[in-house]
């Protein structure tokens, strides 16, 4: 009889869909299991078939999935359809939604604001009575999501592939899902993935069909992924990021590594270019790669080629690598771009796919105590980032990204922290083509299990999803320019876990960027005794008092504070003082301002008055931190506040000094 | 004498200003831009000298002259030299022209003060009764009640000037900014608030001084923060009052969240010019971005609309601000100090920028709201004007407990003193403002 049973509900899960005859909590409960199926990540680029293509930006296979998809949202994960991805089933009741989105900004759900806690399990208001508290603050048993109060978004759509993508393999790219999902494609299980702000891509070559495609995608709001992404915003759900399936040859680029060096004159220019090929079919297969380099004029300077032979089981690297004469030099304030091409050929020498990034030839070091680019010692005049759009959340789109690029160029702002979670990668091509220093952050915030024994950085078992957010990070945006340093997260406590991070990416890294880590306090919360796993002295709100002690004295790394300036509402008083401060000593080089933009979203209340809302403004009896997200120097729409003349000014390249009135004129010539 | 002998001893006189250019880029070179100085009085540009081509390479220092030949400095007037520095081409995202540096400096060893004989105009006759003092002649009617000791009609020229008869008060509290409610103003500076509200008129007095001249002495006993504070007004037959205050030490913890007055006029004098720092707002730690000059505007845009609205619209160093309707008839509210006063103007009362209209911070009661929205604020039927000697700085270094630095604190224990003129007048012009300003001092 219970074999039956057992039976029974092997077909009744196999049947609804999910691999491995596993149940969700499985997948969304477990810190082991952050993905199923997914690609490796890999540097962004865009794959065409023939140079034309490339030049008028048409790539053959590439087909965006964003528009209008259909939609259902149900509170308890019980409730949630297990049917729906079978393509003929017709969906009942079934609404409407925008992707990408945030749900809870479309009307599905509640958006809830809360600074340290975890939304789902906030001492203030908790939500579900099935999360237990330790000491009064702390979730029990961190990876636990509550089990009835878990909103579930399930999306479907149809889409059409001709003939010729068949002959290719194909790859489904999701940019950003929040916080875990399921794919499938034509009722077939595709794969799960969580870390919500990075994409995840799935090879669905077996599952796609010449024609019509039915993709099912299942979203769940929270899963143990949630207990790292306790970042200080609106706590909202959904794919924020461009959806699209793309297809490479059967032989194929699967990830470019481009490394830019600088002579010990920082005079001429080295470059390495490395290209991990993948071979999809069932024999080996010979294969011509190139590269050519163009300068900012346009003119070709370097090529070289060379062919290899990649078997079907083990991806081959091919290398290059050469002396650039005198390059014009890559920095914020001249942002010179090289392209460079890569081409492959078959054994045929027939053409197969060709690719272009715009690179940089840059040197970033710490030598001395200091932060050079270039040999030069620079000043970050930066400011923290959140993603946000008052009409939509956490979706940006390029027009907002370039908005915010240039009111940082208008305003003397040079550098960036992407506060706590990487962006879309069109936002780095921005800051590379208009001169922008990046500190990439991995998508890490454990806040709510703070810095002590509950600290998730102190346990083993985390260490997988914590390094992943890393790795996949410093893979996707390892090429680009603008990144000039890497930041292994913020507030998620200090441990083995990040440990292990900052060593992983040092090992992955060839450009030995400098890797900076914001909890690195030790118990003595010493700024001249932080743990060695920052390469630079990141700490947060140090008063001018603290700058001038820091400046006055010698520190073994540069001093450049992750955040500084807490500008919530009417404030950034005595910036001026803070800068007279950092440009009188040589490791005080600059700080990132909290923050650039104010977060609220608009709200329109039942008068019809429409105004920016906060936390508390939404539900009833949600946990929230109020008006606390409203730190910026501009308003949501990006008008700016009168603190954003202040940092201008505080930030001038220029400084004019009174010396005096002349009364003698100078006796020599 | 021996001609060659005087070549050699080279004693010309300069009339330079002699200013420290230093270049902070770390890869550009400052010959990529255009460098404009301007000599202004008063907001008017005297003479502009254009520096084109400044070479000077990173991280290095130059000095350059900016010559102050052909301009007549006149009596009881600042001088600025005000830089400008502008792109030569297009730079990136930046259009050519645009400007990346400014700076404005002051030319001190150019003032020269020579005071001005004032007019104190026709007679003034009186009035008294057991509630009231009313001083007046053709021109003028000014009412002061005796309990508060405040101003609660103002009639120039047929025209009421006061809203609500709220002549200048007494007022020592700000709506709390973000920084302050982190760090616990409302708990630890609330005797401030309460000095505000419910101080006592401990002696009011009355007296000519001569024909043209009256005068009004106020004493207040301030509880909670136990000190007193004195103002003398003297009002002159031209309806010219000066306001003199003394606010006495107190060793009452809490610093104080502005020293100064406030008072409501008519909404329609809504069309301000002003000379100080602008032309956004500022307060004494946030101004180095702000250049004083001769700014118009409207009371409607000194509004800033903080997400949670808290206070907001103040200038500082302002040297003087007139107020005036449509007719260009108002009021000059004129500082005799060079430091100036610090100065907000706006359509709402500081109550409603507040988180309660009394002294109950508790988030429980329920008249304190911790919650308002923009949509909260709307412009009333007034305009009202906070006129202070100083406001506590904003702060910022967290919002958590962090106080504004102690150099931009108003100490207690202290004693605090200033003086500002209100000056009625018809036919507003900026050249007039300047010249009331220059003369009552």
């Amino acid at each position: 009889m219970k074999k039956t049973t057992s039976i029974l509900l092997f077909l009744i899960f196999f049947s609804a869909g999910y691999g491995q005859q596993k149940d969700i909590w499985h997948y969304i409960e477990n810190e082991q299991v952050i993905g199923e199926n997914k690609e490796d990540a890999h540097a962004s680029f865009t794959s065409f078939v023939s140079l034309k293509n490339l030049k008028a930006n048409t790539p053959t296979f590439k087909k965006s999935l964003n528009g209008v998809w259909d939609f259902n949202w149900v509170k308890n994960p019980a409730d949630r359809p297990t049917e729906f991805m079978n393509p003929t089933l017709r969906l009942i009741d079934w609404k409407k939604i925008k992707v990408p989105s945030n749900w809870e900004v479309e009307g599905f759900g509640t958006p809830i604001y809360v600074n340290h806690q975890y939304e789902f399990s906030d001492y203030k208001a908790m939500v579900a009575d099935d999360m237990e508290l330790i000491d009064r603050i702390y979730p029990k048993n961190p990876g636990k999501v509550p089990h009835t109060y878990n909103p579930v978004g399930s999306y479907r759509r149809e889409f059409t592939l001709s003939d010729n993508w068949m002959h290719n393999e194909v790859f489904l790219h999701i940019g950003a899902l929040k916080s875990g999902g399921f794919v499938w494609l034509n009722g077939k299980y595709i794969g799960y993935t969580q870390g919500s702000k990075l994409p995840s891509e799935f090879n669905i070559t077996k599952a796609a069909r010449k024609g019509i495609n039915s993709i099912a995608i299942q979203v769940f709001r929270w899963t143990d992924g949630s207990y790292l992404e306790a970042q200080d915003f609106w706590r909202i759900s959904g794919i924020e990021r461009d959806v699209f399936i793309y297809a490479q040859p059967k032989v194929r680029i699967q990830d470019i590594e481009i490394i830019t060096d600088l002579d010990k004159e920082y005079t001429h220019g080295f470059l390495e270019v490395n290209l991990d090929l993948q071979n999809h079919e069932k024999t080996n297969k010979e294969m011509y790669v190139s590269y050519q380099l163009f300068d900012t004029e346009n003119q070709l300077i370097a090529e070289q080629q060379s062919n290899t032979a990649v078997s079907p089981k083990l991806r081959k690297t091919a290398s290059f690598s050469t002396n650039i004469m005198r390059p014009k030099k890559w920095s914020a304030e001249h942002p010179n771009l090289y392209t460079l091409r890569i081409t492959t050929k078959d054994e045929n020498k027939n053409l197969k796919e060709v690719v272009e990034r715009k690179i940089g030839f840059r040197k970033v070091e710490i030598t001395n105590g200091l932060l050079l680019v270039n040999g030069q010692r620079i000043t970050l005049k930066g400011v923290n980032a959140h993603e946000a759009n008052p009409e939509t959340g956490h979706v940006m789109s390029e027009e907002l990204m370039l908005k915010d690029i240039k009111l940082w160029k208008e305003n003397n702002i040079n550098a960036v922290r992407l506060s706590h979670y990487p962006r879309a990668s069109r936002f780095y091509e921005l800051c590379d083509l208009y001169g922008i220093y990046v500190v990439d952050e991995a998508n890490l915030e454990s806040h709510g299990m703070y810095y002590g024994k509950y600290s998730l950085a102190k346990k083993a078992n985390w260490t997988k999803a914590h390094v992943d957010r890393m790795t996949r990070m410093v893979e996707r945006d390892k090429n680009h320019p603008s990144v000039i340093i890497w930041s292994m997260g913020n507030e998620a406590g200090n441990g083995i876990v990040f440990y292990e991070g900052y060593k992983t990416i040092k090992a992955l890294d060839k450009s030995k960027r400098p890797v900076q880590y914001e909890r690195t306090y030790k118990s003595d919360n010493n700024l001249f005794n932080m743990d060695w796993n920052t390469d630079i002295i990141v700490p947060q709100y140090p008063s001018p008092a603290t700058f001038e002690r820091i400046g006055k004295t010698k520190t073994d790394r540069p001093f450049i504070p992750s955040e500084y300036t807490h500008s919530m509402g009417n404030s950034t008083g005595n910036f001026a003082d803070y800068w007279e401060i950092i440009e009188k000593y040589d490791h005080l080089q600059g700080g990132f301002i909290w923050d650039w933009v104010d977060q609220s979203i608009w709200k329109t209340n039942n008068k019809g008055e429409k105004f920016y809302a906060y936390g508390g403004d939404f539900g009833n009896n949600m946990p929230t931190d109020n008006s606390f997200l409203n730190n910026g120097i501009v308003f949501p729409d990006r008008t700016p506040q009168p603190a954003l003349y202040e940092v201008k000014k505080a930030h001038e390249f220029i400084n004019f000094k009174n010396i005096g009135f002349n009364t003698k004129k100078r006796t020599s010539n | 004498m021996n001609l060659s002998i005087l070549k050699t001893l080279d004693s010309t006189l300069k009339n330079e200003q002699v200013i420290d250019v230093e270049n902070l880029y770390d890869f550009t070179n400052l010959n990529q831009f255009n460098f404009k100085a301007v000599i202004k009085e008063n907001g008017v540009v005297l003479k502009t000298i254009n520096k084109n081509n400044i070479n000077l390479e990173p991280h290095k220092n130059k000095n350059i002259m900016i010559p102050l030949s052909g301009i007549d400095f006149k009596e009881n007037t600042e001088y600025f030299i005000e830089f400008s520095t502008t792109t030569k081409n297009t730079w990136g995202l930046l259009p050519k022209g645009f400007e990346i540096a400014k700076e404005q400096i002051y030319l001190s060893e150019k003032f020269k003060k020579k005071p001005i004989a004032i007019d104190n105009g026709p007679d003034l006759s009186s009035r008294e009764n057991s509630s009231e003092v009313t001083i007046f002649n053709n021109n003028i009617q000014i009412v002061f009640a005796k309990k508060s000791g405040i101003i609660t009609s103002y009639v120039y020229k047929k025209q009421e000037y006061l809203n609500s008869k709220k002549g200048p008060h007494i007022n020592f509290w700000r709506p709390p900014t973000d920084n302050d409610l982190g760090n616990r103003i409302q708990d630890r500076n609330l005797g401030w608030k309460n000095a505000s509200l419910n101080a006592t008129t401990s002696n009011f007095e009355f007296k000519k001084l001569n024909n043209n001249l009256m005068q009004v002495v106020v004493n207040y006993q301030l509880p909670t923060v136990k000190t007193l504070h004195t103002t003398i007004y003297t009002l002159n037959g031209n309806g010219v009052v000066k306001i003199e205050n003394t606010l006495n030490e107190s060793t009452y913890k809490g610093d104080i969240p502005r020293v100064g007055m406030r008072m409501q006029i008519a909404k329609e004098f809504n069309n301000v010019t002003y000379y100080g720092r602008g032309p956004w707002e500022n307060y004494q730690d946030r101004k180095a971005a702000t250049f004083i000059d001769v700014f118009k505007s409207n009371v409607s845009n000194f509004y800033v609309p903080y997400v949670r609205p808290q206070e907001n619209g103040t200038r500082t160093d302002v040297r003087w601000m007139a107020l005036m309707n449509a007719k260009e008839n108002g009021l000059l509210i004129s500082s005799p100090s060079q430091k100036g006063l610090s100065i907000s103007a706006l359509h709402m009362p500081n109550e409603d920028f507040d988180i309660t209209n009394g002294l109950d911070y508790s988030k429980e009661h329920k008249n304190a709201n911790f919650s308002k929205h923009t949509n909260d604020i709307k412009e009333q039927n007034l305009v009202q004007l906070n006129i202070d000697l100083a406001q506590r700085g904003l702060g910022g270094d967290d919002s958590w407990g962090a106080k504004p630095q102690d150099k931009y604190q108003l100490k207690s224990a202290e004693k605090h003193s200033y003086s500002f003129y209100l000056i009625p007048f018809t036919s507003g012009t900026t050249k007039k403002f300047v010249e009331l300003q220059q003369q009552f001092k």
